[in-house]
């Protein structure tokens, strides 16, 4: 398995596409932040300025990473398992290799390290960023208690729930052996859901749905941005579990697919 | 299953390079594929021996690739097996259909994402087979923008990499220049002097003709025929005769018990016979009265047996319908 996924790491950072990803990642941040420092209320005590200070990073700013980094990741994981197929790269690589199911966990484990990068690279970003707008704006630069603490855990929570729609795209991809597929729908799916969990839980005879799903579990584990009130959401560890089961049946279905596959 | 396939064995001496003789490293028992009502397989039994270049033919559509996905374990059978009787899967290099790689990567790097998912290939090899194959000059190129040719030069060096046991080379020389072509050919036997086997999917009978010791001839998923080029070329010779009288001389020959089969076209015969019945046919024909203006042993190409066998072939399944 070793082998391959050094092929695998070979292969990601060779390519401009990984590069171009993280870049947006690095670049998205800071053009959000100059932006939303420049158009933010005039008041130090206005909210949408006291959520740009640094102490505010492992909150907002990685809700901006999240934001970013699941389209990143919807891309690359439908990228990096559909290209095998449309390029051929497939037939040339499986046979020689030490079999597919290592083949399909080095794809998924180079996936997990990209996600795991884009959102070390996008907390770096957002910090800087909120460092401009502080010293631009001249706001408070304290870090507040448990700074660190914070942005360890909340760079942990970011990447993990990045990875639900990161492998519904995985699989979708193989499935279809098509990028566009595996982008677009898991796109779809993440909108939709924005869209529909309010609508869901106003109609009271579905409002259990939304906790079946993947978004209101994101929003209890990201603690804020939720488009529900807090209180409706389900508890982080159910919400963990949930989201876990999501992943890993996502890989069950693209292991099961991938095994039992003709290639052609 | 297959009791029309025509076996012959052969008469040539080993294969050279092959020091521990006709070892059979892979062997297809009974392999069968089927995509839904199409059967793209069909009961293959086909052996690859050690050291020897082994043509698969057949039309479009015959189930050569299926047959070699099959074997590198890229298509699951619907009944047979494949036994790599001695040699790893993984020491199989091959190209199937067209070379595949990495269009972002160069040459060189496509050759190291390989080498890394292999494991144990030192880096100096790389460079030496980019110098075996010409592309040492553009180490750095993308794959993307690679000519045909130099594309079939890379996957020649990837199906090397591992050194292999066994090479499966599809359309090998398909986009190369004349010359590269030649070096292809060149380097087909020299492969099977080092001991490896070759087996060569090609639409270009001439090129088998050449560089194969024997050939496995595919239609519609069947095994036609397998066995030495040599035998297989020499079974279908002929007679040229040129005669007079030549339906009243076809109708003497006819009643030879050593003639397989006379065909009239203009005013000479062609006589499916042992070559060395000449005379035999020419004292029977000078017994009648005629006597023959000239007689020339003709050698059927590998082009005509290969027509004559896939078109008896669709013939009898034309008229089984």
């Amino acid at each position: 398995m070793l082998p391959l996924l050094r092929c695998e790491l070979f292969k990601l950072t060779h390519r401009v596409m990984t590069r171009v990803l993280l870049l947006i990642v690095v670049i998205g941040l800071l053009a959000a932040y100059l932006l939303l420092g420049s158009t933010a209320g005039t008041n130090e005590g206005d909210t949408g300025l006291n959520d740009l200070r640094i102490r505010a990073v492992y909150d907002n700013g990685m809700f901006l990473v999240y934001q970013v980094g699941v389209i990143l990741a919807v891309t690359l994981a439908a990228s990096t398992i559909a290209t095998e197929f449309g390029w051929g790269t497939i037939r040339t690589l499986l046979p020689r290799t030490a079999g597919r199911s290592a083949f399909l966990t080095a794809k998924l484990i180079s996936l997990g390290l990209f996600v795991a990068v884009a959102v070390l690279l996008g907390f770096v970003a957002a910090l800087l960023g909120s460092a401009l707008v502080t010293a631009l704006r001249d706001l408070d630069s304290s870090l507040g208690p448990g700074f660190v603490g914070h942005s360890l855990t909340s760079v942990v929570k970011t990447a993990y729930v990045i990875l639900p729609y990161a492998a519904l795209a995985f699989v979708i991809a193989l499935w279809s052996r098509s990028s566009a597929a595996g982008i677009a729908i898991p796109i779809v799916a993440f909108y939709a859901e924005v869209l529909l969990t309010p609508l869901f839980n106003s109609t009271g005879a579905l409002d259990w749905l939304p906790h079946a799903l993947i978004y209101n579990n994101i929003s209890s584990l990201m603690d804020s941005h939720a488009v529900v009130p807090k209180e409706d959401l389900p508890g982080r560890w159910q919400a963990a579990g949930v989201l876990t089961a999501y992943v890993m049946a996502f890989i069950s279905l693209a292991f099961g697919r991938f095994l039992t596959r003709d290639v052609t | 299953m297959n009791s029309s396939v025509e076996q012959t064995r052969s008469q040539e001496p080993p294969t050279p390079g092959a020091a521990s003789g006709p070892e059979v490293i892979l062997r297809t028992v009974g392999l069968t594929k089927r995509f839904g009502a199409i059967v793209a397989v069909d009961g293959l039994d086909l052996e690859v021996r050690r050291g020897e270049v082994l043509g698969f033919l057949g039309p479009n559509g015959a189930g050569k690739s299926t047959t070699v996905g099959m074997i590198l374990g890229l298509i699951a059978p619907t009944a047979g097996r494949v036994e790599y009787t001695s040699v790893p899967r993984r020491r199989i290099g091959a190209i199937i259909e067209w070379p595949a790689f990495y269009p972002y990567l160069s040459g060189r790097d496509n050759l190291r994402a390989l080498a890394l998912a292999v494991g144990g290939v030192p880096a100096a090899r790389i460079d030496a087979l980019l110098e075996y194959v010409g592309l040492a000059d553009r180490p750095k190129s993308p794959y993307r923008t690679y000519s045909m040719g130099m594309k079939q030069r890379l996957g020649i060096a990837s199906t090397l990499l591992c050194d292999p046991e066994l090479v499966i080379l599809d359309e090998p020389t398909n986009g190369l220049d004349p010359a590269g072509q030649r070096e292809v050919r060149d380097l087909i036997p020299e492969l099977a002097r080092e001991g490896r086997s070759v087996v060569l999917a090609s639409h270009l009978l001439h090129e088998v003709e050449h560089v194969c010791h024997r050939v496995a001839i595919l239609r519609q998923g069947k095994l036609l025929h397998v066995g030495a080029v040599k035998d297989l070329l020499r079974r279908r010779s002929f007679l040229e005769i040129t005669v007079a009288e030549p339906e009243q001389a076809a109708a003497i020959i006819r009643a030879l018990p050593f003639v397989r089969r006379v065909s009239v076209q203009d005013e000479r015969l062609a006589v499916i016979a042992p070559e060395e019945r000449g005379a035999d046919i020419s004292r029977a024909l000078g017994d009648a009265g005629l006597y023959v203006t000239a007689m020339v042993p003709r050698h059927s190409s590998l082009e005509d047996v290969f027509l004559e066998l896939t078109d008896r072939e669709s013939d009898t399944a034309g008229a089984g319908d």
